[in-house]
């Protein structure tokens, strides 16, 4: 040991330490300034004992799972995510670094930090309530932890059937771009990243989800958030792993009113969005008669707004060749012959 | 906090005007605190709207007084609405081109860049890489230099692991290649790190001191082997007459003039520690910043040096504060279609 200069503390008494600058922390009986104080100190300290300092090595195997293991036992990882509006500006990046490296620690195909927030949920559920509005500074730290975690089917799986799922509907809402735009990443991520597990799920809860909060998206007064919603809408739709989801949704003639109202919108990119939503509806070879009305009601009009719509992406191969193939199947459009 | 509503705040004066987004110079009517507001249009491609939004996620990573900071940003009908500190002399590329034609006094320099020193080691101490470092990503105003724009900026962590080198060109922007290390301009495989943005410093000095950008003219290949080769321009100063390096100055009288004035030799020695090819040999933000180059500095300060060339400053003080129409972009309505349900 150095007889000058910082000894390096072991992970056990680090975490140690670090739990009793966030307890002083979260009672606010000691000066707060020092709690804080302390609590960056360890958390660059821990961090560095992570990924390295720009001139040391990073850490052996073995510490990091000492350190892993002392954060479980200590239950520390709750009570950062819990105090994280308490910490200061640069701790709360430190928290999420940590957060994200001991995550991904594997051992063989085991990953037993994975494991650990399984049996510990309400890690997820307070990182998902990151996006409240009463604490706007954490919002972004929450959200690169929480998309760490989405990656891991187990933990989306936790989330995505949780009841903290749905308030994502009002986070991606709000009028605070950045915030919104993290929290519709996020939601996502969470979306479409594990496909069996989200087709599940939207089959389940399909009253639920787009009946009830998807269709307040699609109409929100958010330009962003209406735009992203609804392209995510379309790459959902036409994901195979949703097919049955798919034909749910074309055979609502609500659904279709929407997308043709969404279709002449003022944006224009809210316009092509749609239109890749409607062409779905129109592709669709068995239509219910409720569809099939509507479409033959405006056979005409269809037509003219469909040759006239977009004739500027001239070098769009695909949407020329879509839209093409879409005016041609409304021009063919017959009603079902009388039962 | 600021608001989300732009009722709240009165735009009073353009600074510039682009295609997709306006800057303007604004107050915010609860506080009456001056500030610039980027309004940029969303009603645009998809690729450029998750860039957008990556940009101002970028800016939300640091917190540093020399690190230009976005104070808040919002979305107000089509528009996403970026709020930024007022930096009243803009950004250093401006001054170059309105004020201090043949560039900067050595002292300002030495003092804007050791602001410039201090955002780069906090940056770097975070493990990112800032990647476009210019002349127009330095501000100014009467006490500070402040870096901007992390577009570029990269970080060496990723998925819960630190990675030693970086690779790939910083997002391959033509207009910065100039400013680049010939390590990113490699694209091998021993990569770049966060010294590449000390060749950018390099660069930005022979920028800031001789008032033109360097390689302006030159064909990027040109650039690329000159730089490689370690052929690189002077400082025009005295000790430049006659010399064979390659000058790129663009125009002979400025440069006759130019060879009146001498730069210190500190101020020479400190360029080639930061243009050394060797990346591992370069300095480190850090070390430079003891480097005698920046001992001017002791006594004096920004606001000094802004007090001392009042005169040169008026030149970019702002144009005076004059009403704004609110620029609504044309939209192309299609409402008239009625569709029957």
């Amino acid at each position: 040991m150095p007889l000058f200069g910082k000894s390096q503390k072991s992970p056990v008494e680090l975490v140690k330490s670090l739990k009793e600058a966030i307890n002083a922390l979260e009672s606010g009986d000691r000066k707060v300034e020092k709690a804080q104080e302390d609590c960056s100190k360890n958390l660059v300290s821990i961090k560095n004992m992570l990924y390295g300092s720009s001139d040391t090595e990073p850490p052996a195997d073995y510490v990091v799972a000492q350190l892993s293991q002392e954060l479980y036992n200590s239950n520390l990882l709750l009570l950062l995510i819990q105090n994280l509006h308490r910490i200061d500006f640069e701790g709360k990046k430190h928290v999420a670094l940590i957060f994200n490296n001991v995550l991904r620690r594997q051992i063989g195909t085991r990953s037993p930090t994975v494991e650990y927030i399984c049996t510990k949920p309400e890690i997820l559920f307070t990182l998902m309530g990151g996006y409240e509005d009463a604490h706007p500074e954490i919002a972004l730290n929450s959200g690169t932890m929480l998309r760490e975690c989405a990656r891991y089917e187990a933990l989306a799986k936790i989330m995505i059937h949780s009841d903290e799922f749905f308030k994502f509907f009002r986070y991606v809402e709000v009028s605070t771009f950045d915030i919104a735009s993290d929290a519709f990443s996020t939601f996502k991520e969470l979306l479409t990243r594990h496909k069996l597990l989200c087709a599940e799920f939207l089959d389940a809860n399909y009253d639920k989800f787009f009946s009830q909060h998807y269709q307040r998206l699609l109409n929100s007064e958010n330009y962003v958030t209406r735009r992203q919603s609804l392209k995510l809408l379309g790459e959902l739709l036409l994901d195979r792993h949703n097919f049955t989801v798919m034909t749910r949704y074309i055979s609502e003639p609500e659904n279709l009113k929407l997308m043709m109202n969404m279709l002449k919108e003022k944006s224009r990119n809210i316009q092509f969005e749609a239109f890749h939503v409607f062409k779905v509806f129109v592709a669709n070879p068995n239509k219910p008669k409720p569809i099939l009305d509507i479409l033959l009601r405006n056979q005409t009009k269809l037509v003219d707004f469909l040759t006239n719509f977009h004739t500027d992406r001239s070098e769009d191969e695909q949407f020329n060749d879509e839209k093409a193939y879409l005016i041609k199947q409304i021009k063919e459009l017959k009603p079902l012959p009388e039962a | 906090m600021f608001s989300n509503s732009i009722s709240d705040y009165k735009l009073n004066s353009t600074i510039k005007a682009g295609k997709f987004g306006t800057v303007y110079k604004a107050n915010y009517l609860n506080t009456n605190k001056c500030i610039v507001i980027k309004k940029i249009s969303v009603e645009q491609q998809a690729d450029k709207l998750a860039m957008l939004c990556e940009d101002v996620l970028k800016f939300r990573q640091f917190k540093h007084t020399n690190i230009h900071s976005i104070l808040h940003c919002f979305v107000y009908n089509s528009y996403v609405y970026m709020v930024f500190p007022f930096m009243c002399f803009g950004n250093c590329q401006t001054i170059l081109e309105n004020v201090f034609t043949s560039g900067f006094p050595e002292i300002l320099i030495a003092l804007i860049f050791r602001d410039i020193m201090c955002a780069l080691m906090y940056i770097h101490s975070h493990h990112f890489v800032h990647g476009s470092l210019r002349a127009k990503n330095i501000l100014l105003d009467h006490k500070k230099a402040v870096l901007s724009n992390f577009r570029d900026s990269r970080s060496f962590i990723n998925e819960g692991k630190r990675a030693k080198v970086l690779h790939g060109s910083t997002a391959g922007r033509k207009e910065n290649l100039n400013w680049s290390a010939p390590e990113i301009l490699y694209q091998n495989l021993y990569g770049y790190t966060e010294k590449s943005d000390l060749y950018s410093i390099g660069i930005t000095s022979f920028e800031m001191a001789n008032g033109f950008q360097p390689f302006m003219d030159s064909e990027l290949t040109l650039m690329c082997t000159e730089k490689i080769r370690g052929n690189l321009p002077s400082l025009s100063d005295r000790s430049s007459q006659g010399s064979t390096s390659v000058n790129f100055s663009r125009d002979p009288v400025h440069s006759a003039m130019n060879n009146q004035r001498t730069f210190s030799d500190d101020f020479h020695q400190y360029i080639e520690i930061c243009l050394n090819k060797n990346p591992t040999c370069r300095w480190s933000a850090q070390k430079l910043m003891t480097h005698s180059f920046f001992k001017q500095c002791r006594n004096s300060s920004i606001s000094d040096q802004v007090k001392v060339l009042s005169v040169e400053f008026q030149r970019c003080s702002y144009i005076p504060d004059e009403p704004v129409l609110a620029a609504d972009a044309n939209l192309n309505h299609s409402e008239d279609v009625k569709w029957s349900f």
